[in-house]
């Protein structure tokens, strides 16, 4: 990396965050690392996300803590209490100079500002676009229900297939809901303000989490709307073809994935045994699956006596899409990826993912995150003493 | 919306993480020309047929899959290793705004199709390639597939049963939640266009994109050296969290009782004073250790009960909490019908069937569906090449160059049909079909209407 300044394609743009969740900070994160200034409203005490840890050594501090330095990196800090009259009017301040509003906010009463509702967001804010991102969207019978990751995952379908015959349906160990989430967020306040931009208004964009996450099924309902065929999990497996497991390797895991149908002549490759190629178990994907574990004593011995490197070498070479199944410790000392320069540090010396995405003429930046209310003066306008009333709630 | 209206996108996508995103911008209102091999078409045009049927000549047109993905999209064959191939892409590239591509990364600068070879040519043109692992880099080569995109990006290392090995996740998701972050990146690209006049390259890495996902792992290795191997299940330090066994065949409630305020809701409804005053649970932190036992009891309280009474109990209780739903409750979602998640589209041979909306904001009350069925393979070529200029004659020859029809191989033998036919009542002895039913057309018609 350079510190040659580059034009960031959302310079000038000015996002409000109401802090609250991490949808809405990731979203506003990444619109951050585009370049547009983004300044997260967040209550005195700090908001859930600097609650919630880790923190370095197991110590609490607001200022430190891991999923606050991977979600609002590059974000400015106001604090103050949304929730005073005060605080609602000062946030009001900063929202009517702000080109995007992000939120989560299901609850009418829990501040003068009118957060719950978008009609009143859009009378007092008319130059600004609302997007709310929140569980179910903010019509429709559950519009306030609440929801975790864990919960959407189960409305989308995709608990129910996930996990092994024998025990209950099974979450991603990553808050997936919360990320797609903030990825349609992105993009559709992205898309109302380009279309702002050619001259069309827009107040309110709604975003539900579980909108976002229920598009991205893969083949439950292809199956069932074509055949009445109810997929179920199956350790997690898709339906006509195995594996794509991870498999047992001599020092861990190779995730065994075959995409195709005709590759019976790589797996014997594979497995050095040519005889193997015309092999039903090993030719046809549902053979290996009804009968995977004849496959597994077919494959498993070679697995088992090469190690991941050797694995992956061989697969590479014969054109598989075999993976590493990678834990962090993996991908921060990765190769490929310190080639690609996609670790950053930041200046006090920590580490955090890089771009998500490479623009060749507008690179996404990645920058620290914010101290708590470091900018509630500034921004505001407020000398010191002033900007602490505010702090505690007693401007 | 106006500002799409009108662009015109290249698409030479397939399976998933492409063809997902242009149809986005499809349904926006780009003009979105896909470009399919004359040898091989789109994959995804053979998986899952409608009626589990690969016989006779319609296979291409009879898939949800490939509906889903494709929608609205105008499809022509083109073949891009012959010279005239090349030609009519470059004519369709005059007054495009996209070009979007998912080859294995260096296959589309071998046939001269690069950014670097075009750039100069059409200086404002957005190009985005999509890719496992990027286009540079030792791994760049590496097959890739969102299958093998969930472990490398370390998702599976931290999913699975509590004490087991990893498990990836049913869904391969890595795909589409990569193909967001695509579509996010072209809509900043054009923002940009839009006030500087350049067009810009994007380079998509798969994995890349998801890192980040990893989160609370990812934090407490980079700050504390810690490496997590294997899942929480469904459980989350501090919070009640799982999914519980309800009447019925094969149903589940998942419940999430996030903080304290929440678990005094949890046992409001299902254990009262009792399991509040239980000094196992009687913190978080001791809620956390014996979860095991708070799950039995939990499950004893769910396992007679109807799994969409228990969610919306809880919910009026302020308990995040729903109903594990199996395919045709998803179709029939009371909360995704009510803001028309889905639109009705045309199979060929088949009848209309239900398709996701992959842009589901609502914006100003308006919503973004699709705006037609899957295209048939080559259905608009010759359209296209008469947008062109093209003559009866020059389309004439085109063809008996085989430039722009050709002759697709997908399902051409006996081995591909029965591969991707599927064995319906095995998979239901083996337990990863629950059951088939009978009567799902109508399910489906009422339950997505």
């Amino acid at each position: 990396m350079t510190d040659e300044p580059t034009p960031g394609a959302l310079d000038g743009v000015r996002v409000v965050e109401i802090a609250s969740g991490g949808a809405v900070a990731y979203a506003a994160q990444l619109l951050a690392q585009s370049g547009a200034e983004v300044i997260r409203i967040e209550p005195p005490g700090g908001d859930a996300i600097r609650r919630a840890g880790p923190f370095p050594g197991d110590d609490f501090t607001l200022d430190g803590g891991g999923l606050h330095r991977l979600l609002n990196g590059g974000k400015r800090s106001v604090a103050l209490d949304i929730t005073s009259e005060a605080g609602a009017r000062f946030a009001g301040k900063l929202v009517a100079t702000s080109q995007l509003v992000i939120a989560n906010w299901q609850t009418p009463t829990a501040s003068p500002l009118p957060l719950a509702d978008s009609e009143a967001m859009a009378e007092r804010f008319p130059d600004t676009i609302y997007v709310s991102i929140s569980p179910f969207g903010r019509t429709g019978p559950y519009a306030d229900r609440k929801a975790d990751s864990l919960v959407i995952e189960s409305a989308a379908g995709m608990s129910y297939v996930s996990g092994k015959p024998d025990r209950e349906p099974m979450a991603s160990g990553v808050e997936v809901a919360e990320y797609y989430a903030a990825a349609m967020g992105w993009i559709a306040g992205l898309a109302a303000l380009a279309d702002k931009e050619a001259g069309v208004e827009h107040h309110f964009v709604d975003v539900s989490m579980h909108e976002a996450l229920s598009a991205a099924d893969d083949h439950n309902l292809p199956v069932y709307i074509g055949t009445g065929a109810i997929r179920r999990r199956y350790y997690s497996r898709v339906l006509i073809i195995y594996p794509s497991d991870s498999l047992p390797v001599k020092d861990g895991y190779v995730a065994f994935v075959l995409a195709g149908f005709d590759v019976g002549g790589m797996i014997a490759e594979l497995i050095e045994e040519p005889e193997q190629a015309t092999n039903p178990i090993v030719a046809n994907g549902q053979e290996r699956l009804l009968n995977w574990r004849e496959f597994d004593e077919i494959v498993g011995p070679w697995m088992k006596s090469h190690t991941k490197e050797e694995v992956l070498r061989r697969s590479d070479e014969i054109g598989l899409a075999f993976a590493d199944v990678a834990t962090t410790e993996d991908l921060v000392s990765d190769p490929h990826l310190a080639e690609r320069g996609y670790w950053e540090t930041l200046p006090d010396g920590g580490i955090v993912p890089g771009p998500t995405v490479r623009f060749s003429e507008t690179p996404l930046r990645v920058a620290p995150p914010p101290d708590l209310g470091e900018g509630t003066a500034e921004l505001l306008d407020l000398d010191g003493p002033a900007a602490a009333l505010l702090w505690r709630g007693e401007a | 919306m106006r500002f799409f209206e009108g662009l015109k996108v290249v698409d030479l996508t397939q399976v998933w993480i492409g063809p997902m995103m242009t149809r986005i911008l499809r349904d926006l209102g780009a003009n979105v020309i896909k470009i399919e091999r004359t040898d091989t078409p789109d994959q995804v045009r053979s998986g899952f047929l409608a009626g589990n049927d690969a016989s006779g000549d319609f296979w291409n047109n009879r898939s949800q899959y490939f509906a889903a993905r494709n929608a609205g999209k105008r499809a022509m064959q083109l073949d891009l290793r012959s010279e005239q191939g090349r030609e009519i892409l470059m004519q369709l590239l005059e007054n495009a705004d996209i070009l979007a591509e998912n080859f294995t990364p260096g296959a589309i600068r071998r046939m001269g199709l690069g950014y670097e070879d075009l750039k100069e040519r059409f200086p404002r043109l957005v190009y985005v390639s999509m890719s496992g692992y990027g286009q540079e880099g030792p791994l760049a080569h590496r097959k890739a597939v969102g299958m093998s995109m969930e472990p490398s990006a370390g998702a599976v290392a931290v999913t699975g049963y509590p004490g087991d090995d990893p498990l990836k996740t049913g869904q391969t998701w890595v795909d589409h939640y990569a193909g967001l972050h695509a579509c996010a990146a072209v809509i900043t690209a054009l923002i940009y266009r839009q006030r500087s006049g350049r067009g810009q390259y994007v380079d998509i890495s798969m994995q890349e994109a998801t890192i980040p996902t990893l989160g609370r792992h990812l934090a407490d290795y980079l700050l504390n050296g810690r490496v997590k191997v294997g899942g929480d299940g469904n459980r989350r330090p501090g919070m009640v969290r799982g999914a519980y066994p309800c009447a019925g065949d094969d149903n589940y409630v998942a419940i999430s009782a996030r903080d304290e305020a929440q678990w005094i809701a949890l046992c409001g409804v299902l254990g009262g004073d009792e399991w509040r005053e239980d000094p196992r649970f009687a913190s978080a932190d001791a809620r956390w250790a014996n979860h095991d036992a708070l799950d039995e009891l939990i499950a004893a309280w769910t396992s007679p009960r109807d799994k969409f009474e228990v969610a919306e109990q809880l919910q009026a209780a302020g308990v995040a909490a729903g109903a594990v739903l199996q395919a045709p409750e998803v179709l029939a979602d009371p909360q995704l019908a009510a803001r028309g998640f889905w639109d009705q589209l045309e199979l060929t041979g088949w009848g209309e069937v239900p398709v996701q909306r992959y842009f589901s904001p609502h914006i100003d009350g308006e919503s973004f569906g699709a705006r037609g069925r899957g295209p048939h393979l080559g259905e608009h070529t010759d359209e296209l090449l008469r947008e062109l200029g093209a003559s009866d004659e020059e389309i004439a020859e085109l063809r008996e160059a085989g430039a722009v029809v050709g002759h697709p191989v997908a399902l051409d033998n006996d081995f591909a049909r029965d591969a991707i036919t599927m064995r319906l009542d095995p998979y239901i002895e083996l337990g990863s079909v629950l059951r088939v039913d009978e009567d799902f057309r109508e399910r489906v018609a009422r339950g997505a209407g």
